[in-house]
Formats: structure tokens, C-alpha cells, sequence
């Protein structure tokens, strides 16, 4: 039998309490263009323009159905984290595709604050 | 312990909510396989159309079952759940703007609402984890459960921010308060702490667009930590930043850094697991600064922080933590 429920905090209302973010395989949707000079928030003077680098090349992989994780897709059946392990793909959980660095995985956006991706 | 003698112990089964391509998801379920523990691993983004739901309400519990097109499991053999990162629901094509708001809507108070009543170990709870989204909640409640906090300010008032600064000789901070990055004109771009110029002081325009988080900046500092909590286990690596940019904020120059095993002060454990309770997590995240007086000064908890990089540097198991607590469950 489940607790009854614990929360009745107002932060987590209906729209948080099964937080999803965006997938980090597909391109962003909501983007555009900076807005001008004194109406853009001052926090985001500091958003950085990404140098040229990009995150190290990883093979290419499959999802196994049976055993549930990635493998790479060259017939070996080699778990794709494993592949991957030392190339510094740990720092993320998956390759970037929307044309942007790496920056440090902590890239997860949770639909918390409205549904824009919905 | 065979599938059939789990099945006389009760709920086996762990649920894996996360993106396709997650290798610290792969590293868990590999050794779950590894265990024979069974799996039913997914994404929220496989529903509806590759994701099945047939749940009723029996006795006061949510019955039924979950399944793909490769495997299925009964809602009532789940022992546990890892909420890591899930992706937002795929609807099929040709829907109107408003009939895909509805299914969405639909698809978030359907499954998600039969998910979160099931009496499953969740690491972390989805609410729990949302509350433990807002900085302010995280910072006061750090320093009510005794770790040391920088002084700070959140504000969209310039002359706040000019006060804040001179209390502090100017060593101020800005940082997010949500999210670490901005996508314009189709390119992300990362937003890492930034220590204020007094050029940046002098014109303070912005502001007052929306809220921001200022922070006295800890600019003797020793090193950062990284403290990955699975439960009542605790894993604290240090970060030494070899570089002007990763010394401000570690994120911004990976190859500049040095990752060790550290030990976390027993204060500050007993703190951390504070903050645990407080927020009701079962894995956090958390960044410390630490000065050159040894001083622990706490940032940050994320509590769908990643840890992959921190083992791949260090060794500390934080997968088999994870797969042990997932294990475990509660039931």
C-alpha cells in the first residue's frame, strides 16, 4: 500500500510533479535570436558563444531490446558505455546534436517551468 | 536467487526511466542484468505510440502492466524505479496545437499520475526531485541543516545588487538560477558563473528583466568537491581546476581538470544527509567550494546531477550503489 501523499508544497504543482525534459538526441525547439541591448536579462550577458570544439566522436549504437542498453552497432554486441569509456563521453550522457559543446552534462531541462516543448 | 523464487519474495522487478542513450543508465542496467535482477527499461518519450499503459484500480492500488514490443511487466511486480532524466512524450504526427497540448496533458496526469502512486522505491521521487529544483529552497534548507552557505542575493532590483557587492568588496557572483545554457539562433551556449567586473557593476541593466542569484564569490578556494549521495552512501571526488576558467566554474574547461577521492568532514556529511532527508532524495549531486582554510561551503545539490565522469576518474562505485539500492527497493 502506498503513503499517502506527502507533498502539499505550492512549488511542485501540477505541471512539475512528473518532470520531463527535452531529449538531448534532438535538436532544440525553442530557439531564436537575442533580443536587444537593455531588454535582454542581465544573467545572460554571461552566456558564453562556444568555441569550435566539439564532443569526442563515438561509435555509432543501437539500443538492444533484450539486454536493455546501447551496444555499438558493428555486430560485436559490445555494451556501448564500455566503448565509450575513456574518451570522455562520461561528462555527458549522450552526444550533442544541436550544435552546441558539451557543457557538462548537467544539461537536463525539465518541463518545471511551463510546458514549452508540449 | 532464481525468477521463480523472486517471485514468491514479491515485487522484483526495477523500472529504468530514462533517454535511449544514457551510458551511466547502461552501466546500471548492465549490472542489474549482470545480478539477473529483472529490467523493464523505457522512456516517458516511447509513449503512447511505443509504450503501452493498461492500468486499473484494484483494491486501492494501480494493477496491470506496462509494455513494448519486446517485454511487459505487471505494475505490482515493480520493486523500484530510477528516474533518470526521462524525455518528454512523442505524440504521433498530425495532431493540431491544441489537440497536442491535450495529449500531453492527457499523457502527464495518465502515466505519470499511475507511476507516481505505485508503492516502488523511486530514486528520486518526480516531485521530490521538482521541488529540489529551486535554488532558494536548496540554499536555505543547506543552512538550516547546519552546511556553510555563501551570502546570497536574489533579485531583480540593480540598486540590491549594488548594496550586495559592497558588502563584499565587489567579490560577487552571478549565476542561474535554472538552466545552465540558452539556445539561440539554433546554438547552444553555455551560462557559467561569473565573477562581476566593477565594468559589469556600472551598468547593471538587465536586472530588473527577471530574477537573478548573486553570490559572494569563494575566491580562495582550495579546490571543489563533487559529493554523489546514493542513499546512505556518500562518494566525494575532489575537483582541481588547472585553468582561470575552471577555477570559476569547472564546467566551463573539462580538460583542465584533475579529479581525486576525497573526504568529506563529518560536519558536512551529517549535513549533507540532512539536506537528503529534508528535500526527500535518494541521489543528489552536490557542489561544494572548498577555501584554503578547509572551509566546505556549499553550492548546489542537482539532483539528476551526472556522476559518470566522476567514476570513469576515480573508480568510486557509484553504479553498484545505485544497482544495490535498486535492488533493495522498499517493499
Amino acid at each position: 500500500m502506498s503513503t499517502p501523499l506527502r507533498n502539499t508544497s505550492p512549488l511542485s504543482p501540477v505541471s512539475a510533479r512528473f518532470p520531463l525534459g527535452r531529449s538531448r538526441t534532438s535538436h532544440a525547439t525553442s530557439t531564436g535570436p537575442s533580443s536587444e541591448p537593455g531588454v535582454r536579462p542581465f544573467g545572460l550577458r554571461f552566456a558564453t558563444t562556444p568555441t569550435a570544439e566539439r564532443a569526442p566522436q563515438s561509435p555509432a549504437w543501437r539500443l538492444d531490446p533484450h539486454r536493455q542498453i546501447a551496444i555499438v552497432d558493428d555486430g560485436t554486441g559490445m555494451p556501448w558505455y564500455r566503448q565509450v569509456a575513456g574518451s570522455g563521453s562520461m561528462k555527458t550522457t549522450g552526444p550533442s546534436s544541436d550544435g552546441g559543446p558539451s557543457t557538462g552534462g548537467e544539461e537536463w531541462t525539465p518541463d518545471f517551468v511551463a510546458n514549452a516543448d508540449q | 536467487m532464481d525468477a521463480g523464487l523472486r517471485r514468491e519474495c514479491g515485487p522484483v522487478t526495477v523500472l529504468v526511466l530514462s533517454e535511449d542513450c544514457d551510458p551511466s543508465v547502461d552501466a546500471v542496467v548492465d549490472e542489474l542484468n549482470r545480478r539477473k535482477v529483472p529490467v523493464f527499461r523505457c522512456d516517458t518519450a516511447w509513449f503512447p505510440t511505443q509504450l503501452g499503459l493498461d492500468a486499473q484500480l484494484r483494491d486501492g492500488c494501480w494493477a496491470g502492466s506496462l509494455c513494448t514490443g519486446y517485454r511487459g511487466v505487471r505494475l505490482l511486480d515493480l520493486r523500484s524505479a530510477w528516474y533518470r532524466q526521462p524525455t518528454t512524450f512523442r505524440l504521433r504526427e498530425g495532431l493540431s496545437g491544441p489537440e497536442r497540448h491535450h495529449a500531453m496533458w492527457e499523457a502527464k496526469l495518465g502515466l505519470g499520475g499511475v507511476l507516481c502512486d505505485l508503492p516502488v522505491l523511486w530514486v528520486n521521487p518526480p516531485a521530490r526531485e521538482a521541488d529540489a529544483a529551486y535554488k532558494p529552497v536548496q540554499l536555505a534548507t543547506a543552512a538550516r541543516c547546519g552546511l556553510t552557505v555563501p551570502p546570497t542575493l536574489i533579485t531583480n532590483r540593480p540598486e540590491a545588487v549594488r548594496r550586495f557587492a559592497a558588502e563584499h568588496e565587489g567579490q560577487v557572483v552571478v549565476k542561474p538560477l535554472s538552466f545552465g545554457s540558452i539556445v539561440e539562433d539554433g546554438v547552444r551556449r553555455p551560462i557559467y558563473t561569473h565573477p562581476l567586473t566593477a565594468e559589469d557593476l556600472g551598468d547593471l541593466h538587465g536586472v530588473e528583466a527577471t530574477a537573478h542569484l548573486f553570490q559572494r564569490y569563494i575566491a580562495d578556494k582550495a579546490f571543489e568537491a563533487r559529493v554523489t549521495v546514493v542513499a546512505d552512501r556518500i562518494f566525494a571526488a575532489a575537483i582541481h581546476a588547472g585553468s582561470p576558467a575552471a577555477r570559476v566554474d569547472w564546467r566551463s574547461d573539462y580538460s583542465a581538470l584533475t579529479i581525486t577521492v576525497t573526504k568529506v568532514p563529518e560536519r558536512v556529511a551529517t549535513g549533507i544527509r540532512a539536506v537528503m532527508a529534508a528535500l526527500g532524495l535518494v541521489f543528489g549531486a552536490f557542489d561544494f567550494a572548498v577555501d584554503a582554510q578547509g572551509v566546505w561551503w556549499w553550492l548546489e545539490v542537482n539532483a539528476s546531477g551526472q556522476y559518470g565522469f566522476i567514476e570513469e576518474a576515480t573508480g568510486l562505485p557509484i553504479t553498484t550503489a545505485l544497482a544495490d539500492v535498486l535492488e533493495k527497493g522498499q517493499r
